[in-house]
């Protein structure tokens, strides 16, 4: 694995949320997704976001990849402070520094496993590292399947190519959003362990939103999310004291 | 069940709006061509009709006048004859307060009940001293009521005032001076009955039949035979109204419930997976199939309501437009009659019902849970689309023998040929329309990611992609077939009256040389372009006198359509009635005691005289004079005031004149009308087109909401998701304008044969307007462009975040 060393300059601090609010709708049907986050995400570190459903997660999620306006708070990523960009310094942003797996629809259905792999570099125009597509093709054993179009790949295989294609920018941070949400236990371990093996050994910082403790036992830290707060967090966690923990949110 | 109905029309309102704008149009487009064409088709039996109006039963006489009196005794003593009259027309010479001339004068029943001539101003003449003037001659020579009207008929003068200015009606009745039947019967031989006219009550074919048994020597009918008889001689055959209305009126019908049908077909397939959740919570097939007829009902009658109101309108406005362009097309007011709403509104619901019905059995019909995945894209290899392939081709084919029945002038056939291989052709675009955008590929990859994506996005579901060109092939088709279907109509009718009817107007003398200076006159006349002496002398050909008359190039420039070109020294110009000699045969020529031989060649309409070059009568040495004038008349120049000025200033030369310009004007009359029917039917198709393509475009980005923010979290900026869009919609209308004008053009050449059967001595060809051609294919990728701008700004605006929980 000598191909995968990390990235040399790194700071400490992969993304910062503080005072991140944001409300949906108006007057009576008004909601607090987020009522003030204060949080701030490791580099390198696999965090995962719990917390009951409707408490925010994906909303927070949202704000930190700059998919989406926070209504007021700051959000910053690397050393950019994504609150003050404009809608196409979002997007340029998302191409260079975020990548995504989301729970569902992850692929693009015209286009083949390797073209939604290489989608992101295309658009930003950037020539792709082969060595490093050969080397996640491989890992994530997807070789097979290049040239299929996601209608024809089970879940579990439509999720590594999705993380495939959000490894392959070696972004600055992947977001994930309840990744084995639609998985068997068996593919749901191997997404995870896979997610896991990239933070360790490639130093890739991942932030994954997810319900199930066992799932967010693979990660480095635990941050339990309740009515669009930070409740507590949990570090080096076990699906006993994610358990404890969300018992105690009364989640 | 009602709840999810409401509830799903509340939630989905964009996607209706889609819907009750498809069948908005499809009805206003029926409305609006069938009562624009009522109108147009009403304008022309008008111009028969109104001089007709009073008219129950109509007479002609072979000959003479005495039938018409002895007619109009046994006319009075049948008790159902209310009233009688003779219509006279004629030419006379007259000193008009500007001078003499030589004008057309026609007759005021005694009967008022007859009467059809409306005053502008004064009143109708009713006693002998009494006249009235067309308005046009009226305003041109400056005449007003009080004013004196001298006529010369019979060596005796008639002084007459003018009591009234009548309105200008076209028809063939229309003359420039009124004087009352009576008046006729001292003018002597200068005018003629040209019918006699009974109002009656009761039955007309009863007293027509009693009175035709009555009379001999005349023909007796009820006025509506007789005026659709006068409408055919006017129109030379050509009921050309009755099939393009019958065509129109089809087409329009079939565009209108495909229009239908194809949004449909979208929007339910975009709510397949709503319709199988319902199965899967309990919903039965029944239930669902009912929900969606109901939807189809509701928003069918809607949409169908508005469309009535909204053809009625564009109708109206056609009529105006067509009123302030093209003055002198005769049109009817546009009005809507019980059929005519009745029809559009009937077939707009049952369409939609029918269009939603379909859909609503297939997603009924599947698994619920199969119905639940994601969609899969149309795959031709599959069973259904194997079935698919199989009935297009079957339309295709029994379309193709409908077509070819069609050319043998059988209409109904050919429009359901036209009809049937169309569908067929539609049912194959889910193949067609990929393959060809496939072709396009190098074109969209020079829009660099955008392009490709686009492209890749235009081949993925070739269902959806195919929906959505339909709407535009629709219209292309529709307009390519016809712009070229007129173009080749009217190229043919110009040529062939360029062969038959060359020269606008030949003045002869019965014997001898024309008067000194003639030509000159003539060449004066407004709206003469040239009036050329043709030199001849007598000669004789065969055993025959004649007179040889000799054309040079100034005489050629009067002719049409060129047919003495390259006339040589060694040819002579026979009309093609002369009997037994052939073309390409030699005669003989004698000319002042020299003799040639000459090669026959068959000209028709320069008159009855042979002709030769000029320098061949140079050569012989021939004594020349003045022996015709040959008249062009200035392109658009009013017929009827040409003719009769030449008459005014041939009468009293005694000269005849003969010459194709008041038939050519007719028919040139009638072409207006078909053309200007034609441009009305060609906006609205422009106006399907466009919203069509807009329509289908704005659901196809609405269905893919979902897939557009994925790729905006990817990084695609929205200018880019733009351009995507652009580039895609670009991708659609090219080919469907490739496609469109391909099978347009085909149509259009089977259209033409079909109509045109036995209208023609030779079949029309086809004649591709390329510049119009031209304009066909920016306009539908213009169309295509302006169509994706509002989707595509909506899709743009959507926060990704927003968009990829959408559903
Ligand atoms: N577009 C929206 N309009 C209005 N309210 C919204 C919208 N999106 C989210 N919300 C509300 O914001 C709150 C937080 O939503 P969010 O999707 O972040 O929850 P979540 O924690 O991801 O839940 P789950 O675990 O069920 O996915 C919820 O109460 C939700 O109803
Ligand atoms: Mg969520």
């Amino acid at each position: 694995m000598t191909v995968l060393d990390p990235p040399t300059t790194i700071p400490a601090i992969a993304a910062r949320a503080a005072g991140l609010t944001k409300t949906y709708g108006n007057g009576e049907a008004r909601v607090h997704a987020l009522a003030g986050v204060d949080l701030t995400i490791e580099t390198a570190k696999f965090t995962a976001i719990m917390g009951p459903s409707g408490s925010g997660k994906s909303t927070l999620m949202h704000c930190l990849a700059g998919l989406d306006q926070a209504t007021s708070g700051e959000v910053q990523v690397g050393d950019l402070m994504l609150t003050s960009l404009s809608d196409n310094e979002l997007t340029r942003f998302r191409r260079r520094h975020v990548g995504f797996v989301f729970q569902a629809f992850n692929l693009l259905p015209m286009l083949t496993a390797k073209q939604n792999i290489l989608l992101p570099l295309d658009l930003a125009g950037t020539d792709p590292d082969w060595t490093w597509f050969d080397e996640l093709v491989q890992v994530l054993d997807i070789g097979e399947r290049l040239a299929h179009r996601p209608s024809q790949l089970s879940g579990g295989q439509q999720q590594r190519v999705a993380i495939a294609r959000a490894l392959m920018s070696r972004p600055t941070i992947v977001f994930a959003d309840e990744p084995t949400g639609n998985l068997d236990s068996h593919s749901s371990a191997e997404v995870l362990g896979f997610l896991r093996r990239s933070v360790r050994e490639l130093g890739q910082t991942t932030v994954m939103v997810t319900h199930e403790p066992s799932a967010a036992a693979y990660a480095d830290r635990v941050v339990l999310i309740a009515d669009g707060r930070v409740a507590t967090q949990i570090d080096n966690p076990t699906q006993d004291s994610i358990l404890d923990a969300l018992r105690r949110i009364g989640g | 069940m009602r709840n999810v109905i409401l509830a799903s029309m509340r939630t989905y309102a964009r996607r209706y709006v889609a819907a009750f704008v498809a069948v908005l149009i499809a009805t206003g487009f029926i409305v609006a061509i069938n009562t624009l064409s009522a109108a147009a088709r009403q304008g022309a039996n008008d111009t028969v009709g109104r001089q007709y109006r009073g008219a129950d039963v109509a007479a002609t006489a072979t000959e003479g006048v005495r039938p018409y009196a002895s007619l109009r005794q046994k006319a009075i003593a049948d008790p159902g004859v209310t009233a009688s009259a003779v219509n006279w027309r004629g030419w006379i010479d007259a000193t008009l307060p500007d001078g003499p001339r030589t004008v057309s004068i026609g007759s005021v029943a005694t009967d008022r009940a007859l009467r059809w001539q409306d005053v502008s101003a004064g009143r109708l003449p009713t006693a002998r001293g009494e006249v009235a003037v067309s308005a046009s001659q009226a305003d041109r020579r400056h005449i007003r009521t009080g004013d004196e009207v001298t006529l010369h008929a019979g060596g005796r003068d008639l002084a007459l005032t003018v009591t009234g200015i009548v309105d200008d009606q076209d028809g063939p009745l229309r003359s420039v001076l009124y004087v009352p039947e009576r008046t006729f019967t001292v003018l002597g031989d200068v005018a003629e009955p040209v019918d006699e006219i009974f109002a009656v009550t009761g039955d007309p074919g009863a007293v027509a039949s009693r009175l035709d048994h009555a009379a001999a020597g005349v023909q007796v009918m009820t006025a509506d035979t007789y005026e659709r008889d006068l409408r055919l001689q006017a129109t030379k055959g050509i009921d050309i109204f009755q099939k393009l209305i019958l065509v129109f009126a089809a087409i329009s019908l079939f565009v209108g419930a495909l229009v239908i049908a194809n949004t449909f077909t979208i929007l339910l397939a975009q709510r397949a997976r709503d319709l199988a959740l319902l199965r899967c919570v309990g919903a039965v097939r029944g239930q669902i199939a009912r929900s969606v007829v109901a939807e189809g009902l509701v928003v069918g009658a809607a949409g169908a309501a508005a469309g009535v109101a909204l053809g009625y309108v564009i109708a109206l406005a056609g009529g105006a437009a067509i009123g302030h362009w093209s003055p002198s097309t005769p049109m009817g007011t546009p009005t809507l009659t019980p059929g005519g709403v009745l029809l559009p509104v009937l077939l707009g619901m049952g369409v939609t019902v029918a269009a939603s019905w379909f859909p609503a059995r297939r997603a009924g019909s599947r698994s619920p849970l199969a119905a639940l995945q994601p969609q899969e894209s149309v795959q031709v290899r599959t069973k259904a689309g194997a079935l698919r392939i199989v009935s297009a081709a079957g339309l295709i084919s029994v379309g193709a023998c409908g077509l070819l029945v069609g050319l043998q002038g059988t209409i109904v056939a050919g429009l359901l040929g036209g009809m049937l291989s169309f569908v067929g052709v539609l049912l194959l675009a889910p193949v067609l329309v990929p393959a060809v955008i496939r072709t396009a590929r190098p074109l969209a990859h020079l829009g660099g990611a955008p392009g490709r994506l686009a492209h890749a996005n235009s081949m993925r579901n070739p269902r959806r992609t195919a929906a959505t060109s339909t709407a535009l092939l629709i219209g292309v088709t529709l307009i390519t077939s016809v712009v070229v279907g007129s173009a080749s109509i009217s190229h043919k009718v110009n040529t062939s009256l360029d062969r038959n009817l060359p020269v606008d107007l030949l003045v002869s003398a019965d014997k001898g040389a024309l008067p000194d200076g003639i030509s000159k006159r003539l060449a004066a006349v407004d709206g003469v372009t040239r009036a050329v002496a043709v030199p001849g002398t007598t000669a004789r050909l065969g055993d025959q006198q004649v007179t040889v008359l000799g054309v040079d190039g100034a005489a050629r420039a009067t002719v049409r359509g060129n047919p003495l070109r390259g006339l040589g020294d060694s040819e002579i110009v026979l009309p093609d009635t002369s009997g037994d000699i052939e073309s390409g045969s030699r005669v003989t020529l004698d000319v002042g005691g020299q003799s040639r031989e000459l090669t026959v060649r068959h000209v028709s309409g320069l008159g009855d005289d042979p002709i030769v070059s000029r320098s061949l009568l140079d050569r012989l040495g021939a004594s020349t004079t003045t022996r015709a004038t040959w008249v062009r008349a200035t392109d658009g120049a009013d017929a009827g005031d040409v003719t009769a000025d030449v008459h005014a200033i041939t009468r009293t030369a005694d000269l005849t004149i003969a010459g194709g310009l008041p038939e050519r004007a007719d028919i040139l009359k009638i072409l207006a009308i078909v053309l200007a029917i034609t441009v009305g039917f060609l906006g609205i198709a422009v106006l399907i087109a466009l919203i069509g393509v807009g329509n289908t475009l704005s659901l196809s980005v609405l269905e893919r909401v979902r897939e557009n923010s994925l790729l905006r979290a990817m990084g695609l900026e929205r200018s880019g998701l733009r351009a995507m869009l652009a580039i895609e919609a670009l991708l659609m209308a090219g080919v469907s304008a490739v496609l469109g004008i391909a099978l347009g053009t085909l149509y259009a050449w089977f259209g033409v044969k079909t109509v045109t059967d036995g209208l023609f001595t030779t079949a029309p060809s086809l004649t591709v307007p390329w510049a119009q051609i031209a304009v066909i294919f920016a306009v539908a990728a213009a169309a295509g462009l302006v169509a994706c701008v509002l989707p595509a700004r909506q899709a743009a605006r959507i926060a990704p975040a927003a968009g990829l929980v959408a559903d």
